[in-house]
C-alpha cells in the first residue's frame, strides 16, 4: 500500500486490475489505451477505500495529490479546476469491480459556485447553460451527498422561485437566476444542518468520501451477502472532466448497444437527445431520438460512432452499452460496459461471434444462460389456425400444453406415470396440489389471479398455467367441468394457452417458437462439450 | 388423540399435503423420538396409514384434526384477538404473492417475461420488500403462537428460508420442492385458513 499511489491517472492506470480499478475505471482505461476519445480523468483505486475503512479518514496524500493531477487533466482542456478563468468541472462516480445496488450515483458538473458559474457564462457566451449547469449541480450534490429527495428539491425550488413570480428557472433573468440559485443553497443549508460546500476542494472531498461511504450503506452490504461478493473488495472512485452535451451547436449525449438487445441482430442500437446531459436521457423527461437519426443530424459523428463501436466490441469480445457525448461537433466515450440482452438475443449474439472469430464455441456456451433456452423453446397456440377458445383466464404462466383432464393430485400421477400427458383442473390450489402440478404438463384453475399459489408453483416448475377461469363450473364429484352448456369429463383432451389466457377443446394446432437458426448450432456444441440443457 | 402437541402437529401437516414422505416431516422440528412417537400414535389410532415410507392421512384422521382444531378455537378465551391476526395476515399474503410474482415474472413493453435475475436494483428491491414482509409476519406469528403454541415452528422454519435467501440462495424464495419461503407460507396460509375457517381469496 505504501507504494501504491492514492490516485492514478487514466493513462497511468494502464496494467492494473479490474480489482484495483473497480470495474468502469477498468473500462476507461482500456478505452484509453484503445486510443479511443475518453475525457481525461483519474482514478482513486480500491486499495484506498480499503484504507479508508481500516482508518476512518482520507489517506493525508489524497487531497494533494488530487489536485495535482487535476492540473494535468485540466491542461489536457486547456482548463483549471477551482478556477475563474476557464473552470475545469468533473464528475465523480463509484466504481465497485462488481456493480451493485445502493452504491453513489453519479455526480456531474463539480467544482462549480456561484462565482464560477458567472466566470463560465461570460466564457461561453451562454448563460442559461452555465446556471442551468450549476442549478443541476446543487439538486445532484444535494440529492447524493445530503439524502435529499429529488421531489423534496423541487418544492424547495419552487419556494425559491416563487419570489420571482414564476415556475420555471430557464425562464429568468440572469441575475434572477443566481438569486434563486443562492435562496436554494440557503434552503437545502437549512434542510440539510451543514452548509453547502462552496469551495470545489471541499465539494470533491465531500464527493470522494460519500463515494467510500456507500459502500457500507445497508443495501450494498445486504446486496454484497446475497450475491457473495466479498465485503472487503472495497469500491473506486472516478474522477473525470466534464464534457457537456447541454452546450449548443451541435452537442448531444446518447446510449447506444453495439448490437440489437432484443433479437441480437448486429446494428447500432440507441437513442440519443441533442442539447441534452446524460441524465436527461435515463429520467425519462424528454424524447429521445432513435440512434439513425443522428446518421442524417450528424453523419460524421454516426460513422465515428459506428467505428468506435466495432473497435470496442472487438475489443471486449462481448456485444457492448455504450455511453457518449457530443460537445460542440465532437464525440466522447463516457462509459462502455458488456450490454444486457434478451436470451434470444443472447443466442444469436453468442453463435454470431463465434462466426466472426471473436469467441470460442465454449466461451459461446458460457455466454448463453442455457437453463433459460426453455422459455426459448415453449410452444404456443396456432393463431393462424380458425380453432375458437372455450374459455379464457389469466395467462398466469407462459407456454401451451395439451393433455388429458383430471381432477385429482393422485390421478394426475397415475397417469403422468403411464407416460399419459394430463392437466390439472381445480377451482384453486392448495398445498397437496404441488405433486400433482409437478406431474401435470399444465394447471388450470377457475379461481384465482395471476399471483395466486398455483401460478407461483406453475411458473416456479415453469408449467403453463392458465388461472381464474371464471366461467368454468367445476363438479368434482363427478369429475368434470361445464362453460356454459359444453361438458369437459375426466380425460377429456384440452388445450391451455399460458401466453394468452385460452383454453381449447382437444387437440388445437401448437407452434414453435419462431425459430431462431442460430439455436441448432449452439445445441449442437452444447452437445459436443457435454453440457446439458432442459428444454421440455 | 391425547391432544399432544406433536400429534397434533403432524396430523396438521398431513392434513395440509395428505400424503408425504417420513422424511418431509422433518421441517416439523420435532426431536427424532417425539415424532416417532407422534406417528406411532396416530397410526395406532387409525388417523394415518403408512405405506413404505410414505404417511397418508386417513377419513377419520381427517375428522379428527378437524375436531381439534374446532375444540382449540371454540375454548379459546382469545378467539377474536386470533381471528383479527388471520385477517391481518390476508391482508400481508396479498402483498407477499404480489411480490413473488414480481420475482418470478417481469412486465416489459406490456409483455410478462420470466425474471432472468440479472437486474441487481429489481432483484433487490424485492428482497427489501420480502425483509418488511418477514418482519411483519414474525411479530403476528409471535402472537399468535402466544395464543397457540403450534404456530411457533413457523418463525424457525421462516427464519431459516429467510436467512437462506439472503445469504444468496436464491430457489429458496419460491422453489416448490425446497422449504423454500413460499412452500412455507402457502402452508402456514391453508393451516390459518383451516383454524379460522375462513375461504381461500385467491
Amino acid at each position: 500500500m505504501q507504494d501504491k499511489p492514492v490516485v492514478l491517472l487514466f493513462e497511468e492506470a494502464i496494467g492494473f486490475s479490474k480489482l484495483e480499478l473497480g470495474s468502469k475505471g477498468y473500462g476507461l482505461v482500456e478505452m484509453v489505451k484503445l486510443g479511443l476519445p475518453v475525457p481525461p480523468g483519474l482514478i482513486i483505486p480500491t486499495y484506498v477505500c480499503r484504507k479508508y475503512y481500516s482508518t476512518g479518514f482520507l489517506p493525508a496524500e489524497l487531497l494533494t495529490s488530487l489536485l495535482e493531477k487535476l492540473d494535468i487533466v485540466g491542461e489536457k482542456l486547456g482548463r483549471k479546476f477551482g478556477y475563474l478563468e476557464k473552470p475545469l468541472l468533473v464528475s465523480v462516480r463509484s466504481g465497485a469491480p462488481v456493480s451493485m445496488p445502493g452504491m453513489m450515483d453519479t455526480i456531474l458538473n463539480l467544482g462549480i459556485n456561484d462565482e464560477i458559474a458567472s466566470a463560465l457564462a461570460s466564457e461561453t457566451g451562454n448563460k442559461q447553460f452555465a446556471y442551468e449547469t450549476y442549478l443541476r449541480f446543487i439538486k445532484n450534490f444535494s440529492k447524493i451527498v445530503f439524502k435529499i429527495p429529488d421531489d423534496e428539491l423541487d418544492s424547495l425550488l419552487k419556494i425559491s422561485l416563487k419570489n420571482f413570480n414564476s415556475e420555471n428557472f430557464s425562464d429568468l433573468l440572469m441575475e434572477d437566476q443566481e438569486k434563486v440559485l443562492r435562496d436554494l443553497v440557503e434552503l437545502i443549508r437549512e434542510k440539510a444542518g451543514v452548509p453547502f460546500p462552496k469551495d470545489p476542494l471541499d465539494q470533491l472531498k465531500m464527493a470522494v468520501e460519500a463515494v467510500f461511504k456507500s459502500w457500507n450503506n445497508p443495501r450494498a452490504k445486504t446486496y454484497r451477502r446475497i450475491y457473495n461478493i466479498p465485503d472487503d473488495l472495497g469500491t473506486a472512485v472516478i474522477i473525470q472532466a466534464m464534457v457537456f452535451g447541454n452546450l449548443k451547436p451541435k452537442s448531444g449525449t446518447g446510449v447506444c448497444f453495439t448490437r440489437d438487445p432484443s433479437t441480437g441482430e448486429k446494428v447500432l442500437y440507441g437513442e440519443y437527445l441533442m442539447n441534452a446531459q446524460g441524465e436527461d436521457i435515463v429520467s425519462g423527461e424528454k424524447n429521445p431520438k432513435p440512434i439513425e437519426e443522428l446518421k442524417k443530424e450528424l453523419p460524421e459523428i454516426y460513422e465515428q460512432l459506428k467505428r468506435f463501436a466495432e473497435i470496442l466490441e472487438r475489443h471486449f469480445k462481448d456485444m457492448q452499452d455504450i455511453e457518449f457525448t457530443i460537445q460542440e461537433g465532437k464525440l466522447y466515450i463516457l462509459q462502455t460496459r458488456s450490454g444486457k440482452r434478451t436470451i434470444k438475443a443472447a443466442v444469436k449474439i453468442a453463435v454470431d461471434m463465434v462466426k466472426e472469430g471473436l469467441i470460442t464455441e465454449k466461451e459461446a456456451l458460457e455466454r448463453v444462460e442455457l437453463e433459460k433456452l426453455v422459455y426459448l423453446l415453449k410452444p404456443s397456440v396456432n393463431t393462424k389456425v380458425d380453432v375458437k377458445p372455450l374459455t379464457k383466464g389469466l395467462n398466469a404462466s407462459p407456454g401451451a400444453a395439451m393433455g388429458k383432464v383430471v381432477f385429482t393430485v393422485s390421478d394426475a400421477i397415475i397417469y403422468s406415470r403411464k407416460g399419459e400427458p394430463v392437466i390439472l383442473v381445480r377451482p384453486e390450489t392448495k398445498p397437496e396440489d404441488i405433486q400433482g402440478i409437478a406431474a401435470a404438463v399444465g394447471v388450470l384453475t377457475s379461481r384465482g389471479g395471476m399471483t395466486s399459489h398455483a401460478a407461483v408453483v406453475a411458473r416456479a416448475l415453469g408449467k403453463p398455467a392458465v388461472t381464474g377461469a371464471e366461467e368454468i363450473q367445476i363438479d368434482l364429484d363427478h369429475e368434470l367441468f361445464r362453460v356454459r352448456d359444453i361438458v369437459v369429463k375426466k380425460l377429456d383432451m384440452i388445450t391451455i394457452d399460458g401466453n394468452t389466457g385460452n383454453v381449447y377443446i382437444g387437440s388445437v394446432p401448437l407452434v414453435n417458437p419462431e425459430p431462431i437458426p442460430e439455436l441448432k448450432e449452439l445445441l449442437e456444441w452444447a452437445r459436443k462439450y457435454g453440457k446439458s440443457v432442459k428444454i421440455t | 388423540m391425547e391432544n399432544s402437541i406433536s400429534s397434533f402437529l403432524v396430523l396438521n401437516y398431513l392434513n395440509i399435503f395428505k400424503n408425504v414422505d417420513i422424511e418431509s416431516l422433518e421441517v416439523l422440528g420435532l426431536p427424532d423420538s417425539e415424532l416417532q412417537s407422534a406417528i406411532n400414535e396416530l397410526i395406532k389410532k387409525g388417523f394415518a396409514r403408512k405405506i413404505n415410507d410414505t404417511i397418508t392421512i386417513s377419513e377419520l384422521g381427517e375428522r379428527e384434526i378437524e375436531n381439534c382444531r374446532r375444540i382449540l378455537l371454540e375454548n379459546c378465551d382469545r378467539k377474536d384477538e386470533f381471528l383479527e391476526y388471520c385477517r391481518m395476515f390476508e391482508e400481508i399474503n396479498k402483498d407477499f404473492k404480489n411480490l413473488i410474482t414480481r420475482w418470478q415474472i417481469k412486465e416489459i413493453d406490456g409483455e410478462l417475461i420470466p425474471n432472468d435475475h440479472s437486474d441487481p436494483e429489481y432483484d433487490m428491491a424485492i428482497l427489501e420488500g420480502l425483509a418488511e414482509i418477514h418482519e411483519k409476519t414474525i411479530k403476528l406469528l409471535d402472537k399468535m403462537s402466544e395464543i397457540f403454541p403450534f404456530l411457533k415452528g413457523y418463525i424457525s422454519r421462516f427464519e431459516k428460508a429467510f436467512s437462506l435467501l439472503m445469504s444468496g440462495n436464491l430457489g429458496y424464495m419460491a422453489d416448490p420442492d425446497k422449504q423454500s419461503y413460499h412452500t412455507i407460507w402457502f402452508e402456514l396460509h391453508e393451516t390459518l385458513l383451516k383454524m379460522s375457517g375462513m375461504r381461500r381469496i385467491e
